[in-house]
């Protein structure tokens, strides 16, 4: 059971694409004012990086993603996620903010090989041909709020919902089934 | 299909990602005011062929409410703007004038 190749994966799927769900991220949603500089500052200072620019993911050690004009995502260690709240918490105190933990509230996928944009392209309303590498595009799948972003030209990382990650697994599994190829990307 | 820039985020929103608000602009009218103002407020409503506004909720996306201008027969977009005001911006109104002279929307032409 425990092959070395499939560590940290809890379960995948090889059509013409490699479809495989990640264990547990930890992800923290963060809300505030995010035009003032105070909380900017604080910001940077606990976290290590910038914030967001509108519609961007930021990629570091701890990735930040732009989820609306109020709201963040950090994508850290599943391990980190505790230390991390406490540590925003203390520093924005006396600000406007909120943070949770939604690490267990969420799923993440990757879909890696040459057709991962065409696998999105058939279950997303979103012209994938204009999106950016490390742009992040909160969409729907099917029938699922997700969102995803490039993390290369052939690969994609997707997050959603850990209640739909079954339906969000079958729903990438049968749009990468083999033979199933369109070639537009 | 209907599709709209989302002026919170910036992304081009098809019918699919939003969900729907009903009429923009309506002015509300709670206790103390009259049966007649309180009825107006709960089911009177513009149902115009051509210009009409409306509000949208980006609800696959940024999660925010938005007014749009559009036109119900042709499904032209005339745009879209932000939730926090009371009237459809000079802009807006300037486009439509140009594209549907005479048009006519409660008070507005």
């Amino acid at each position: 059971m425990s092959d070395k190749k499939n560590e940290g994966v809890v379960r995948s799927y090889s059509g013409y694409v490699k479809v495989s769900e990640k264990m547990k991220t930890g992800m923290l949603t963060v809300r505030g004012d995010f035009k003032s500089s105070k909380f900017k500052t604080s910001f940077t200072k606990v976290v290590g990086t910038k914030l967001p620019k509108d519609r961007k993911l930021i990629l570091a050690k701890n990735n930040v993603a732009w989820m609306s004009p109020d709201e963040l995502l950090i994508l850290c260690d599943y391990a980190d996620v505790s230390s991390l709240s406490q540590n925003l918490q203390t520093e924005l105190k006396d600000q406007h903010h909120m943070l949770v933990n939604v690490s267990d509230a969420r799923a993440l996928f990757e879909i890696s090989g040459s057709g991962s944009r065409e696998v999105i392209a058939k279950l997303a309303p979103v012209n994938i041909a204009t999106l950016e590498i490390g742009e992040i595009r909160r969409t729907r799948f099917s029938q699922i709020a997700a969102a995803f972003w490039l993390t290369s030209a052939t690969s994609v990382s997707v997050i959603c919902f850990s209640s739909v990650a079954d339906y969000m697994f079958n729903l990438l599994k049968t749009s990468s089934m083999p033979n199933s190829k369109v070639g537009d990307f | 299909m209907l599709v709209f820039k989302c002026p919170y985020c910036g992304i081009e929103a098809d019918e699919t990602e939003l969900s729907p608000g009903g009429e923009a602009h309506l002015k509300r009218f709670g206790p103390g005011s009259s049966d007649e103002e309180l009825e107006g407020y709960l089911f009177n409503r513009e149902n115009p062929k051509g210009v009409h506004f409306e509000r949208w909720r980006h609800v696959y996306g940024c999660g925010k409410w938005f007014h749009a201008a559009r036109c119900t027969s042709t499904l032209e977009v005339f745009g879209t703007y932000s939730a926090q005001t009371f009237e459809p911006p000079k802009e807006i109104i300037d486009i439509i004038k140009s594209k549907r002279p005479g048009w006519k929307w409660r008070n507005l032409s």
